[in-house]
């Protein structure tokens, strides 16, 4: 067959997604900047706390910067940022939405959970995927970075079942692997039940991963070893550093595109179901404008529902944050938080616990819920959110850090049918 | 069936279910499958797309294929009775040609290549 002659396409995605690159490499500087200068650039301190992190037990919920200080736990995210950012550069993939939400959450989750020790495994467990499916490792990448949520099983097999070295670390590999390699297939099945509604649909998969290996360790008589940590540090050492973050993203976004409000505009009338690229569509302008914009507003419901400024939370914002290129803006995700916030006073939960201050954040893992349906399909579907969070966790015993994706995905799929139907039967479909 | 064939076909699905949204009853699907790129064209008489339809599907296919994407979240299309995935199948296919004229109709021409490994550049 003779193929067509080929020119790259005259469309601004090659400039956005080169510059979309370079930002991210300016966050790992800034992130590193920071943990650096909130530990006094004390090397040997920094050195002693990420060891602390690496051989601390970290399923949920275990706060690094309870653990190490918030100089160790901000450099220990910008060594996982800076992994994440190398994998994507070697694997060739476009820094889009999809890419840009990873990022974020994984230096989001590597103040909780993830840490430059444990990510390893679960990347290669879907790196063997790739090579076992004959396919580039890039196609499967997304999942990869999204997988490492059950880095956790790693450090829980490594550090707390008594094993003795090596093969605590052998064990550690294996299971992480195994468990990256599994997530998948299954993460791409699980896409079926909620349809695409579950923004963190990776975290629903490794939910079910998390829960059979609960239940596996239960019947072998082991019992997991992790602790809860959470800091209460206040607004004040992170606050205005973030703040001035979001507004600087504001300023690129509306430099690099002229045109941004009218693509901002757009860009928030889409329901933000999976997969609607803000960058591809919309373009780097205005999904900049728009991260800028939903931190400043989470770090305001953050403030107002007073929250605790700490790992996990920071953490939540800028996962917020990175999916702001991947599905979320105010429009569809202020519903779903305000949802949480109705249903924790409503409720024994209350704001104060650390589940519910989470969840806030978390539950907009089910924006396209309100994109699509409108406001009080958000309110609902947030209610229902934080019911199902509480209880979830206790079945995968917090080896999937990502618990909100997978109570987000229950949520999503059990609400479904039923907005589904009832816009059916006000269309007189049924 | 080989990866790339199996997204043209849900791409050529899309904008058929595309064209059928717009009013169109009779529409032809072709594919031309090869070995290093596959084809397709979606085209029928029954229409004429507005400017601003055309521009949007310009803009949906005018990207390179992310296989990143299509390879993970692909099995959402054509999973909605009453609405379209053109963003979703956008990341599956590249744009080759479309032609909006009145009397001819529309066709528009798609194609992908097998084993993309990279998103940012067309082999």
């Amino acid at each position: 067959m003779v193929p067509f002659p080929y020119d790259a396409p005259a469309n601004g995605f090659e400039n956005d997604t080169r510059h979309a690159k370079a930002a991210l490499y300016a966050l790992i500087g800034l992130v590193s900047a920071f943990g650096l200068a909130s530990a006094d650039f004390d090397l040997p301190a920094l050195g002693r706390g990420l060891a602390a992190i690496i051989v601390s037990p970290d399923t949920l919920i275990n706060d690094y910067v309870a653990i190490a200080g918030i100089g160790a736990a901000f450099v220990n995210a910008a060594l996982c940022l800076a992994v994440a950012v190398a994998v994507l550069k070697a694997t060739k993939v476009s820094v889009s939405g999809p890419a840009i939400a990873a990022a974020f959450t994984i230096a989001g989750f590597s103040l909780f959970g993830k840490n430059i020790a444990n990510i390893w495994p679960g990347l290669l467990g879907a790196y063997l995927y790739a090579v076992a499916s004959r396919r580039p490792f890039g196609e499967n990448l997304i999942v990869a970075l999204f997988g490492t949520a059950l880095a956790p099983l790693s450090s829980e097999i490594a550090f707390g079942l008594g094993l003795a070295v090596p093969w605590n670390f052998v064990m550690a590999i294996a299971g992480g692997a195994a468990a990256g390699f599994l997530l998948s297939p299954i993460a791409r099945h699980v896409l079926d039940f909620h349809r695409g509604y579950n923004l963190y649909n990776t975290g629903f998969a490794a939910g079910f991963i998390g829960t059979v290996t609960l239940s596996a360790f239960k019947a072998l008589g082991i019992t997991l070893h992790g602790g809860f940590h959470w800091a209460e540090l206040g607004p004040g050492p992170t606050l205005p550093y973030l703040a001035a973050g979001f507004v600087a993203m504001i300023a690129a976004g509306a430099t690099l595109d002229k045109g941004w409000a009218a693509s901002y505009k757009r860009l928030c009338r889409s329901s933000g179901r999976l997969v609607t690229d803000f960058v591809r569509f919309f373009g780097l302008g205005a999904t900049l404008v728009n991260m800028g914009l939903m931190g400043l507003i989470t770090s305001g419901v953050m403030l107002a529902i007073g929250a605790s400024w700490n790992g996990p939370m920071i953490g939540g914002l800028l996962t917020v944050v990175g999916f702001s290129a991947f599905g979320k803006h105010p429009r569809n995700t202020l519903p779903t938080m305000l949802g949480v916030v109705a249903m924790a006073l409503l409720s024994d939960y209350g704001l104060d616990s650390p589940g519910s201050q989470l969840a806030v954040l978390f539950a907009s893992t089910l924006a396209p819920i309100a994109g699509e349906y409108g406001p009080v399909a958000g309110v609902a579907v947030g209610m229902l959110h934080l019911v199902l969070v509480q209880v979830v966790g206790s079945l995968h015993g917090g080896l999937n850090l990502y618990n909100n994706g997978f109570a987000g995905g229950l949520s999503a799929g059990l609400i479904l049918p039923v907005l589904e139907w009832i816009r059916e039967w006000r269309r007189h479909e049924v | 069936m080989k990866s790339d064939a199996a997204h043209l076909m849900r791409v050529a699905e899309e904008v058929l279910k595309y064209f059928y949204l717009k009013g169109a009853r009779s529409v032809k699907v072709s594919y031309d499958f090869g070995d290093e790129r596959s084809f397709c064209a979606v085209s029928t008489k029954d229409i004429l797309l507005s400017a601003e339809e055309e521009d949007y599907l310009r803009r949906v296919f005018d990207g390179p294929v992310q296989p990143e994407i299509a390879e993970y979240y692909g099995s959402l299309a054509g999973r909605r009775r009453n609405a379209l995935e053109m963003e979703l199948v956008g990341t599956m296919a590249e744009l080759e040609d479309i032609s909006n004229e009145e009397g001819l109709g529309v066709v528009i021409v798609l194609s992908r290549r097998e084993m993309e490994f990279r998103s940012s550049k067309k082999g």
